[in-house]
């Protein structure tokens, strides 16, 4: 199929807006801090805006959106899945799932430098702001809708920090993604939406049922107040973030390939 | 061997509805093979238990000697038209063919050229496939049931929207292909096209099979 009739079509026009209005909602008051005290922020400021619970929501909800076109079974498929065949036809979705993964986290990193072109400047170092940030009141002083945590800044550099972010981003795009074909091809697509609606929930739902709610919501995993710096067990630490997102990653496709098999194909 | 497709007592039923129900058929090479029906009466289905895309109850399906879903799980080197042909909206008619024959892939632009020109399609058409009409986009549903020189086709409906002209150059072009040793089966509604074109011809009712000439 197509690449770029597979990323250019009106939901992605819509993530692009929806990720648009709600970063510059969250980073609005930022900016305008930056230019108040006439100081530059880092480019890392994505990576703190997921310790919001609202903001992590608000995305996540909207990519449930942009993959709740699964299982890709719409009439002009039939030809392609005919002579692509099942494996191959299954195979071709998940690679489309996470190379939009992939992309829908770069183009929510890009609208965040964007929206701070007017007071960003790419160093490697902690800015003023960022420490002012981490270290006194100064965000709940200038209604900052989200934290920022010291431990990243004394644990990362911005580039790291970037990076560990946009690749944590992307893989829990891709795993929402996978799960969600999974469960329409073993159920249907209302199942899969309701499900990821839970997934998004869940560090929610888990923080009232175990003293250790962040091992199992992988949602939780993109808030880098989540993962476990120094020796505090009630955290994960980066290695076992990755490992279950490729984990998960893998168990929802091998049930893809195993249930396209099985599936049958009435394309209505 | 000269059957290259043989259907040996297939059922299928959605829930409690039973749709086929003891259905055989034997097809040799280079014959047209007609089945007609009223609306509902199961040859859509069997047409998509013999793609592959719906897996019957009971029964098998052989293809050029092997076993579908044993074997391989979907029909190959196989021309297939099933209800109305869908295509990518905003590509032009030569554009989705390209798009399908790369699939395997090929390249050969003259080559869908040619295959738009057989079906009276013009391949320097730029409009896309959403603003063809149903006739256009039936010729072009034709086109890539056959520009992978395909042995088998599988036609419900060609004829579907064609004009008379339409419909005299498609019979045509489907004695060619006959010619040309491909196997084709064709549901379809007219009795003119039926007695025109078909070697055997087969009336599907209440999801049973039977032969009328």
């Amino acid at each position: 199929m197509h690449i770029r009739k597979s990323f250019w079509n009106l939901r992605s026009v819509t993530m692009f807006i929806i990720f648009f209005f709600v970063t510059d909602m969250f980073l609005r008051p930022l900016r305008s801090y930056a230019q108040t005290v006439n100081e530059a922020t880092g480019p890392a400021m994505l990576a703190f805006l997921f310790c919001s619970n609202y903001f992590l929501k608000m995305i996540m909800l909207s990519i449930i959106y942009y993959y709740s076109n699964v299982p890709f079974m719409e009439k002009d498929r039939q030809y392609y899945f005919l002579r692509l065949g099942r494996t191959r036809f299954c195979l071709h979705n998940l690679f489309y799932i996470m190379a939009s993964g992939i992309i829908l986290s770069l183009l929510l990193w890009l609208i965040s430098f964007l929206d701070m072109a007017s007071c960003i400047k790419f160093h490697n170092t902690w800015s003023k702001i960022s420490r002012t940030l981490a270290l006194t009141d100064a965000g709940d002083r200038i209604l900052l809708h989200f934290s920022v945590p010291y431990q990243p800044l004394e644990n990362f550099t911005p580039l790291q920090l970037c990076l560990y972010s946009l690749s944590i981003t992307a893989l829990c795009f891709m795993t929402i993604g996978i799960m969600m074909y999974a469960l329409c091809l073993c159920f249907h697509k209302t199942v899969a939406v309701f499900t990821a609606g839970i997934v998004v929930m869940l560090p929610d739902i888990m923080k009232r049922a175990t003293m250790y709610p962040f091992y199992f919501s992988p949602v939780s995993w993109m808030g880098c107040d989540t993962w476990r710096y120094g020796y505090d067990v009630t955290k994960p630490d980066i290695a076992y973030i990755f490992v279950g997102y490729f984990f998960l990653i893998f168990l929802f496709g091998t049930i893809c390939i195993w249930r396209i098999r099985k599936t049958e194909y009435l394309f209505s | 061997m000269n059957e290259i497709i043989q259907i040996e007592k297939i059922h299928k039923s959605f829930k409690s509805q039973q749709v086929l129900t003891d259905v055989s058929l034997s097809c040799k090479k280079g014959h047209i093979y007609g089945i007609t029906g009223y609306n509902g009466s199961g040859k859509t289905v069997l047409f998509k238990c013999l793609c592959g895309f719906i897996k019957p109850d009971s029964g098998r399906i052989l293809v050029r000697g092997k076993e579908l879903h044993k074997d391989f799980d979907m029909i190959e080197n196989a021309g297939v038209i099933i209800e109305e042909p869908a295509f990518t909206a905003g590509f032009s008619g030569i554009r989705n063919l390209e798009m399908l024959y790369l699939i395997h892939n090929k390249k050969n632009r003259t080559k869908l050229e040619a295959v738009m020109q057989q079906v009276g399609l013009d391949p320097a058409l730029k409009k896309p496939v959403e603003k063809y009409s149903l006739g256009m986009r039936q010729r072009l549903a034709i086109a890539q049931a056959i520009m992978e020189d395909q042995d088998i086709l599988i036609l419900d409906e060609p004829m579907n929207g064609l004009d008379k002209q339409g419909i005299a150059d498609m019979r045509h072009l489907f004695m060619r292909l006959k010619s040309e040793g491909r196997t084709i089966l064709f549901a379809s509604h007219n009795k003119d096209d039926i007695d025109m074109l078909c070697d055997e011809v087969y009336e599907m009712e209440h999801g049973q099979l039977s032969r009328l000439r």
